[in-house]
């Protein structure tokens, strides 16, 4: 019954269906999707936030900022992005690939330009 | 108003007259009665002062009020009587004198409260033990020699000896949480006793809120998120003004990756890998860890250890040991050395929710997530040492990891 409509197509339009007597929904669904199964004891999961006081209860010789996977110029850092690409720029910006350098130092002009210049706080 | 006056007057020549009477009677102090401590203090209008009695047999508080009011109100019941629960209280004007029984549960409350008709009242009291009243149970009770500390009667009642007592100092008002000391041995072998918990770490007042931001602290500080988006500058292409300005009946155009194109960059993305680090105070993720344990205690789910031996390397033989212990379905076991014996390591690496960490890793997620927590003993004493040093320590001048000359 809509499929005539679909077929019936003229250049500048872009519905699908010109005709509908049904209420088809869109979304075609013949069975309820299972519910996902999540094993709650992994071992990363079990292990989750070990160590976390290694200093108030390991004498202080490391910090939990330590425990900080990622990349070097985020670990035990926070800031807004103006922030955190200057930092990259400071510790890794020498070693960057050239294309991703440019994009890097265009960003960082853009967004001085953007908090520095424009809008009511500048 | 003349009758007030006259029977204030009145009153006053009463007191001198009951002054003197209490001089007589000093000096009439029955010479059984054993001198142990003087003790003299000031207590304001409507205050309380409180005093614990340890001292076994029968004591005898004569307290003397120097100047203004001072009632004398005790319990065994409570640490704090005051004067609606008491068990036994003298609140005459002038002096009082309380006969504590040798049967009253030790530590003994003393309250002694200044009443309110006058500004500030000064006390003398005097505590002596009276020899002659040994009966048949006393004699039993006071059968260990003079020295020794006398011990407390364990509130449970049970027969078994207290193994552990706290190494640091508790406060006079408080009293060391008791809890009973297992062992690993047997399937359903008998608690060996009590250990004494320092009421600092183990009892402390149970702020969820506190605990939920140390929860969440932990898990976001380390999280660092990844998801990136190009934007109109980072996607290929796009340099050059699809068609010209004006006259191609088109909508107006400077790139074919601005925002608005498929295929275009987005405009407010996520950017770069981002962190969401941030620190609690020292103070505040200390208080964490305290809660979380005294949380445990007070619902059970804490367990007492004397050491790790189990007999077999064997899972099951662990896994019956908590069904059978009704310890819940995950158990957090904690010891302080990082070498753990051969058997506890074997058979805890194949369990899921039977996990073994060092007293280093202790952690209030870990805590909340593992429904039971084992400790060991000397686990206790590192977690009370390093625990309890917050509460007495000075504000860093410099962070900690830099040596302190008073800081092993």
């Amino acid at each position: 019954m809509s499929v005539f409509g679909g077929l019936l197509s003229r250049a500048g339009t872009f519905c699908a269906r010109h005709f509908s007597t049904g209420t088809c929904a869109r979304i075609r669904m013949h069975a309820i999707p299972k519910l996902k199964e999540v094993d709650r004891w992994t071992e990363k999961r079990s292990m989750f936030g070990v160590y976390d006081n290694i200093g108030i209860l390991g004498d202080f010789k490391a910090h939990p900022k330590d425990l900080i996977k990622g990349p070097v110029w985020l670990r035990g850092f926070r800031g807004i992005e103006l922030q955190r690409l200057i930092r990259k720029k400071r510790m890794v910006g020498d070693r960057m690939m050239t294309e991703d350098k440019h994009i890097l130092d265009k960003r960082i002009s853009f967004l001085y330009r953007r908090f520095n210049r424009y809008g009511k706080h500048r | 108003m003349a009758l007030c006056w006259g029977g204030l007057l009145v009153f006053a020549a009463l007191s001198r007259a009951l002054g003197s009477l209490q001089l007589s009677e000093e000096h009439s102090v029955p010479e059984e009665w054993a001198l142990l401590h003087v003790v003299q203090g000031h207590i304001g209008a409507g205050n309380y002062s409180y005093l614990r009695l340890n001292h076994e047999g029968r004591i005898i508080l004569h307290m003397q009020s120097l100047k203004g009011d001072a009632d004398l109100y005790v319990s065994d019941k409570t640490l704090r009587p005051n004067f609606d629960s008491y068990k036994l209280q003298s609140t005459t004007c002038g002096q009082d004198v309380v006969v504590v029984p040798g049967d009253f549960l030790r530590p003994v409350g003393i309250g002694i409260y200044g009443h309110p008709s006058y500004m500030e009242s000064e006390f003398e009291m005097k505590v002596f033990y009276d020899q002659t009243a040994l009966k048949q149970g006393e004699i039993e009770k006071n059968s260990y020699p003079s020295d020794e500390t006398p011990e407390r009667a364990p509130p449970s009642g049970s027969d078994l000896p207290v193994l552990r007592r706290c190494d640091a100092d508790i406060p006079a008002h408080l009293a060391p949480t008791q809890t009973w000391l297992e062992s690993l041995a047997g399937l359903d072998s008998e608690p060996l006793g009590v250990v004494d918990l320092h009421p600092d770490v183990f009892s402390v007042p149970v702020r969820l809120d506190i605990l939920h931001a140390v929860e969440v602290w932990q898990r976001n500080f380390k999280r660092i998120s990844h998801a990136k988006v190009k934007s109109r500058a980072e996607v290929s292409g796009g340099g050059r003004k699809p068609w010209k300005q004006k006259g191609s009946g088109r909508a107006r155009h400077g790139s074919i990756r601005s925002p608005l194109w498929r295929g275009g960059g987005v405009a407010h993305g996520p950017r770069g890998p981002t962190s969401y680090y941030y620190m609690l105070p020292m103070k505040v993720r200390v208080q964490g860890l305290k809660i979380a344990l005294t949380a445990k205690l007070a619902q059970d789910y804490l367990h007492i250890v004397d050491s790790l031996d189990i007999p077999t390397l064997d899972p099951h033989y662990l896994q019956d040991l908590v069904k059978h212990r009704q310890w819940g379905d995950s158990v957090l076991i904690v010891d302080v050395s990082e070498e753990f014996p051969q058997n506890i390591l074997k058979a805890t690496e194949n369990l899921k929710t039977v996990n073994i960490i060092p007293a280093i890793g202790l952690n209030v997620h870990s805590m909340l997530k593992h429904e039971s927590l084992v400790l060991t003993l000397e686990a206790v004493k590192f977690l009370e040492k390093k625990l309890l040093w917050h509460d007495v320590r000075y504000t860093p001048l410099y962070p900690f990891k830099l040596p302190y000359s008073d800081l092993p």
